[in-house]
């Protein structure tokens, strides 16, 4: 991780018509850093990725990629994973993953041959001809993401790609991804509701409040890199989550 | 006798059951069929044999099949054949084009829109046909024309209501891949309605069929209309019963074929 900017997130405010989804979000992610949005459901997460991505205009303030004020999206820069997948149900798990290459204007031979290489590195090599309906929702969501790693962009933006998988398969995929990416040095910022996956993964974590999403806290991680799975019983990781959860229930007034 | 064997044998069982299941679905279809024709035989022959409108089957197929292999009504029926199908592939290309096209424009301009196309819908065409001669003279043009209209209407409809409702994240994520508008258009928005096309097509089909028969029907100097009119003054109720047999035969061939595309075309849908 360089200690240069990447993204950086600047007054931002966020709305669907009359309805407010964040309020003045402010932020840096640095080049290479691994950063989780945490926060409770409905309060702006997913507005606030889309926003870094470009498909969602602030109302004020504005996000800087790499120097430069984000418009719309930026696919040599940018690749995303939605939180419901928006994967091709027309399209086999390979084509799903070379269709982000077709749109990048890779040839057919190359694209086929580094779609099925993505493939393979999520752990799907053998299913490339299935369609997403014959997949799993963890497989979908492994689908998914081997057409975000395709493409040359240097930004990942994972909305809750784990969610479809338990705690276990979520972390040990977390952690495989995490090396990945560390390989490939790439910037993630990555939205989830699992406090010990944030932990685990992550470089720094910003903690979200209730509806309109406001920043309550950015906590950066105690945990040295590379990550190892021994590093979920270190006591710093335990305080890590109790601090997280403390944090993320404080405003929790019960059900209303 | 091991595991193995066994479960290779209640597999087979299982399969045989299935066969002989399928077998007897086919045998009761045909069993329905047959038992209309025979009632229809049956019929005609008995209380209504004075009537010179129904003709048994028996006769039917006796004196209509020479009738309908005579060179002029072979020739009404290509007639017929051939302005529908240069109707349909109008239908066909240019109903889903601007359907598609009409679907993705801003929201209030697609309402609009389709209240028209609705309102266009719901209006009985023939009180219109006398314009259509008109307007494209007596024959093949206009005929083709009823036909078009007849059937480019609801494939408008079907297709932009379709077209306007594709998943929005299934467009954006095209974006963040960097997908052109013309590649969102033909890779994303053409693929996830083609279903819904090809079942607007089925209906469309049949109403062009209709279209081009109603406007032979009403003016028209050839064609299996005007053949349909003209054996109803002579009283030929075998002939007539025979040529309406084949174009229910032509309809029933178009409407399996477009089925077929459209369970391939929809797939992927669950
Ligand atoms: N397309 C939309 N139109 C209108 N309102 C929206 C839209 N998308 C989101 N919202 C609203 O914006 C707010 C934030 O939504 P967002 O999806 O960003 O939340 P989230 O934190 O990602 O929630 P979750 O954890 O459940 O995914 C919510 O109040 C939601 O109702
Ligand atoms: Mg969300």
């Amino acid at each position: 991780m360089s200690d240069e900017t990447q993204i950086s997130v600047r007054d931002v405010s966020l709305s669907y018509g009359p309805i407010v989804a964040a309020l003045d979000l402010t932020f840096d992610v640095r080049r290479g850093e691994f950063v989780s949005l945490i926060g409770p459901s409905g309060c702006g997460k997913s507005s606030a990725l889309r926003a870094i991505g470009g498909l969602l205009s602030p109302q004020t303030g504005e996000v800087h990629l790499g120097g430069s004020v984000v418009r719309g999206p930026r696919p040599k820069e940018i690749s995303f994973v939605f939180q419901d997948l928006a994967l091709y149900p027309w399209r086999s798990a390979l084509r799903n993953v070379e269709v982000a290459l077709q749109f990048a204007g890779v040839t057919r031979k190359e694209r086929r041959a580094r779609a099925m290489e993505a493939l393979h590195l999520v752990g799907l090599g053998d299913v490339p001809n299935r369609f997403p309906n014959q997949l799993s929702g963890g497989m979908q969501q492994r689908v998914a993401i081997a057409r975000a790693l395709v493409s040359d962009a240097s930004v990942l933006l994972l909305d809750e790609p784990f969610a479809a998988l338990d705690e276990q398969t979520r972390l040990r995929l977390g952690g495989q991804l995490l090396t990945l990416l560390e390989e490939q040095g790439k910037t993630v910022v990555f939205v989830t509701h699992s406090l010990s996956e944030a932990a685990y993964l992550s470089d720094r974590i910003v903690v979200m409040g209730p509806r309109p999403a406001t920043i309550k806290e950015v906590i950066s991680v105690p945990l040295p890199r590379p990550r190892h799975p021994s590093m979920m019983r270190a006591p710093e990781f335990h305080e890590l989550t109790d601090r997280l959860s403390s944090l993320l229930f404080e405003d929790d007034r019960g059900p209303s | 006798m091991s595991a193995t064997t066994e479960r290779v044998t209640a597999a087979r069982s299982g399969r045989n059951t299935r066969k002989t299941l399928a077998r007897q679905a086919i045998a009761l279809r045909s069993a329905t069929i047959a038992a209309a024709v025979v009632a229809w035989e049956l019929v005609a022959r008995g209380p209504m044999r004075h009537n010179d409108f129904l003709a048994a089957p028996s006769k039917v197929v006796t004196d209509g099949l020479s009738f309908v292999l005579q060179p002029d009504t072979l020739l009404a029926l290509w007639q017929t054949t051939f302005r529908f199908l240069i109707a349909f592939l109008i239908v066909a290309v240019a109903g889903s084009a601007l359907g598609l096209v009409m679907g993705r424009l801003h929201r209030h301009i697609f309402l609009g829109a389709r209240d028209v196309v609705t309102v266009l819908y719901a209006l009985p065409m023939v009180p219109f046909y006398p314009l259509f001669v008109l307007w494209a003279g007596l024959g093949t043009r206009s005929e083709i024309a009823f036909g078009v209209i007849h059937g480019m209407i609801p494939v408008i409809l079907m297709t932009m209501s379709a077209s306007a409702q594709v998943e929005p994240n299934l467009i954006s994520s095209g974006e963040t891949m960097g997908a052109s508008r013309f590649q969102r258009l033909l890779f994303i928005i053409v693929p996830s309605v083609l279903p819904d096309i090809v079942s607007a097509l089925k209906i469309g089909a049949a109403l062009t069929l209709l279209g081009v028969l109603l406007a032979e029907l009403m003016i028209s100097i050839n064609g299996v209309g005007s053949f349909i009119t003209n054996q109803i003054t002579n009283h030929q109720a075998a002939w007539l019963n025979a040529i309406v047999l084949v174009v229910c035969l032509g309809a029933v061939v178009i409407n399996t074929g477009l089925g077929w595309i459209e369970r391939r075309a929809s797939r992927w849908r669950t």
